[in-house]
C-alpha cells in the first residue's frame, strides 16, 4: 500500500476524499451579471473502501461536486483533500500523479468511448497517456482489468470495438478503463441511468465486488435512491447546492430527518 | 371493442443483410379511460410498436402484416390523406424527448393554436379560449401561453407538450417515454396528472416505458415486450409482484429496492440484437428454466391466472 494510504497507528485512516466547504458560482447573463450557485458550501469525506453517495434530483449540484472533486472545474471557495493531500491549490503538472489515484465514470458509455477504437486500445489508454509499463505489461493489465469488469474471457473481448459493443459491455470497458491505472477513488455519474434494466445489475455488482476485491472507495453521484442503497454505505442528500441530510445509507432511507429526504423517498415509492 | 386494437401486427426493417423482425405477431388492446403499459429494453420493439399504430414507421421499416383499428375503423387502409387527418387530431403522440423537440422561436401559446389551426374549426377567440383551457387543464398558469420553452423548466414543458397534444381533444394519446429526463419529484406530478387527465376526460393512454415500476405503479394494464414479441401481459401492478414469464420475473429480481433483502438476481447476457433473435424462445439462452423446448419452438401467449403469457414453462 503507498505510504499516502497507510493509516497512522492507532489511529483512522486518512479519508481517501476530503471536501471541506466547496462553493462554486456560475457566472451568466450580459457581463456575467447572473450569478448561480451550484455548489454552496458542501463537505463530506470518504474512508479506504467506503462507496458515500450523492443523491438528489435534477440541478442540485451533485455533479458539480464530482467535477470539482475531480478538478474538472476550479471551485469558486473550499478545499478538497485527495489520499491526504491537499490538491485545490495544485498545478496542471503536480496534479498529474494525482489524476491517476482517482478516476472517472461518466453516464453515457456511448458518448465516453471513441467507437472506432478496439477495446485494448480504449482500455490501454490511460497507461500510455501515463507512461506505465512497457507493451508486455500493458496488455496483461489490459487483460487483467477487462477480467475485473467480467468481459470474459477477456482475449475475446480486447480486439472488439467500441461500436460493436452493446450499451451494458461499452459501460463495462469504461470501467475498465478507470480501474487499469488502479485507483483509489472512483468517481461514478449516474453510471446506470443510460443503461437496460437487465444490465444495470451486472453493472453495480461490479462496483460492489471493486470495493470489497481492491479496497476501492466510490463516489457515486445518482438520484436513484434504491441505487445508492444497493452500492453506498453512506449518502449525502443534495438540494440546490447543499447536502440537506446525511448519515448511513439504511438510516437515511428508514428514518429521513429531512423534509427533502422524506419528499425523495415518496416520489420513489409513489 | 377496444378503442385501438392491434391484431397480429408485424414490423420489419429491411437492411442489406437481413429482414429485422422489430414488432413480431403483437395483438393489443387500449380502451377509453385505460392506461396500458409497454414495458421494454432497447431493441424490445416498443417505439415501433407506437409509430405502427400511427403509420409512421419510418424507412426501411414497414408494416407486413396485421391491422390496426381506431373505434372499429381499420387504419391500414387508409389514404395517407386521411391519415393525416387523424394524426394529432383522433390520435395525440407525445415523442421521446419531446420537451427538447419544441420550436425555441415560438410561444407556447402560438404552438398550441398550430394544433388547433390544424385540426379544428374554431374561430380564433375560441381557439384563444381553448388554449387556455387545456394550459389549466394540465395545471399550468394561463401567461405560459406567453412564453417561450426555454423560458420553462422541464417539468413545465412537458405540461405544454401534453397541452399541445390535448388541445384538439384526441381519443388515444401515445406517449414515448412521457417522464424521461424529468427530476425524480417532477416525474411523479406528471405522472398524477397524466392519470388524472385519463380519468376526467375518459382518454385512452399507450405508454411506453423502459421503467418496470413505473408501469407497475401507474397503468392499469402492462404488457412485457422483448425481441419485438410481447412475452407477458396482465394487470400492471402484478408484472412487479407476480411475473409469470421468466424474463418478467428476473427483471423485477433485478431492480434496486429501498426497503427488503438486498440480495438481487443477476439476469447473465444482453438483450438480442433483433437480427440475430436466438431460434425458439427469444429468451432462452439467458433463462435459467431453459430445456430443449425452449431453444426449438417459439412459444405462443397463453391465458394462466388472469395474465398472457408465452413460455413453454407455463404450457400445459
Amino acid at each position: 500500500m503507498p505510504a499516502e494510504q497507510a493509516s497512522p497507528p492507532g489511529g483512522p485512516a486518512v479519508p481517501r476524499l476530503r471536501v471541506e466547504n466547496l462553493h462554486k458560482t456560475f457566472r451568466s447573463g450580459r457581463g456575467g451579471g447572473d450569478r448561480t450557485a451550484a455548489v454552496a458550501g458542501v463537505s463530506f469525506s470518504i474512508a479506504p473502501g467506503e462507496a458515500y453517495g450523492l443523491v438528489g434530483g435534477s440541478g442540485a449540484g451533485k455533479s458539480t461536486v464530482a467535477r470539482l472533486v475531480l478538478r474538472l472545474l476550479p471551485a469558486t471557495q473550499g478545499r478538497v483533500w485527495i489520499n491526504g493531500q491537499e490538491v485545490t491549490s495544485l498545478s496542471p503538472r503536480q496534479l498529474r500523479p494525482i489524476r491517476r489515484r482517482v478516476q472517472m465514470v461518466a453516464q453515457d458509455p456511448f458518448q465516453a468511448l471513441h467507437p472506432a477504437m478496439s477495446v485494448r486500445e480504449l482500455v490501454a489508454e490511460p497507461l500510455v497517456i501515463h507512461r506505465l509499463g512497457d507493451g508486455a505489461e500493458r496488455e496483461e493489465r489490459v487483460l487483467r482489468a477487462l477480467e475485473e469488469v467480467a468481459l470474459t474471457p477477456a482475449t475475446t473481448y480486447r480486439n472488439r470495438l467500441a461500436s460493436e459493443l452493446s450499451g451494458g459491455q461499452r459501460q463495462r470497458v469504461a470501467i475498465a478503463r478507470a480501474i487499469v491505472l488502479e485507483p483509489s477513488l472512483l468517481v461514478a455519474d449516474e453510471p446506470t441511468s443510460m443503461l437496460d434494466a437487465s444490465v444495470q445489475m451486472e453493472v453495480l455488482s461490479i462496483f460492489r465486488e471493486l470495493r470489497v476485491s481492491r479496497g476501492l472507495s466510490i463516489l457515486l453521484i445518482t438520484h436513484d435512491l434504491a441505487v445508492a442503497r444497493h452500492t453506498c454505505q453512506r449518502i449525502g442528500v443534495m438540494r440546490t447546492g447543499t447536502i440537506v441530510e446525511e448519515g448511513p445509507v439504511q438510516r437515511v432511507i428508514s428514518q429521513p430527518r429531512h423534509d427533502y429526504t422524506r419528499a425523495l423517498l415518496e416520489a420513489a415509492e409513489a | 371493442m377496444a378503442l385501438l386494437e392491434l391484431r397480429d401486427l408485424h414490423v420489419s426493417y429491411s437492411t442489406p443483410d437481413a429482414e429485422v423482425g422489430a414488432v413480431v405477431g403483437v395483438d393489443l388492446d387500449v380502451d377509453t379511460g385505460e392506461v396500458v403499459g409497454v414495458v421494454g429494453e432497447s431493441g424490445s420493439g416498443k417505439t415501433t410498436l407506437i409509430l405502427a399504430a400511427l403509420r409512421l414507421v419510418p424507412l426501411p421499416g414497414r408494416i407486413v402484416k396485421g391491422s390496426i383499428s381506431l373505434g372499429g375503423g381499420d387504419l391500414r387502409g387508409l389514404s395517407p390523406a386521411r391519415m393525416r387527418t387523424l394524426r394529432g387530431k383522433d390520435i395525440a403522440y407525445v415523442p421521446q424527448a419531446a420537451m427538447n423537440s419544441m420550436n425555441p422561436v415560438m410561444t407556447v401559446g402560438a404552438q398550441i393554436t398550430e394544433s388547433l389551426d390544424l385540426h379544428t374549426d374554431l374561430n380564433g377567440r375560441q381557439t384563444t379560449a381553448r388554449v387556455a383551457e387545456v394550459l389549466e387543464m394540465v395545471e399550468l398558469e394561463g401567461k405560459i401561453a406567453r412564453r417561450y420553452p426555454h423560458q420553462l423548466s422541464g417539468g413545465m414543458r412537458q405540461r405544454a407538450i401534453i397541452a399541445m397534444a390535448l388541445a384538439p381533444n384526441p381519443q388515444l394519446v401515445l406517449a414515448d417515454e412521457p417522464t424521461s429526463g424529468l427530476d425524480v419529484l417532477v416525474r411523479v406530478q406528471l405522472l398524477r396528472l397524466l392519470r388524472r387527465l385519463v380519468d376526467e376526460l375518459g382518454l385512452a393512454l399507450l405508454m411506453v416505458s423502459h421503467d418496470l415500476p413505473l408501469v407497475a405503479r401507474w397503468c392499469d394494464r402492462a404488457v412485457v415486450m422483448y425481441a419485438g414479441r410481447i412475452v407477458e401481459e396482465g394487470p400492471a401492478p402484478e408484472l412487479l409482484t407476480n411475473p409469470l414469464h421468466p424474463y418478467a420475473w428476473a427483471l423485477a429480481r433485478s431492480l434496486p429496492r429501498l426497503h427488503g433483502e438486498d440480495d438481487l438476481e443477476r439476469i447473465p447476457g444482453e438483450v438480442p440484437d433483433l437480427s440475430r433473435v436466438p431460434v425458439g424462445c427469444p429468451f432462452n439462452p439467458r433463462c435459467i428454466h431453459a430445456f430443449d423446448l425452449c431453444r426449438e419452438r417459439a412459444p405462443q401467449l397463453i391465458s394462466v391466472g388472469g395474465h398472457n403469457v408465452a413460455c413453454h414453462l407455463h404450457a400445459g
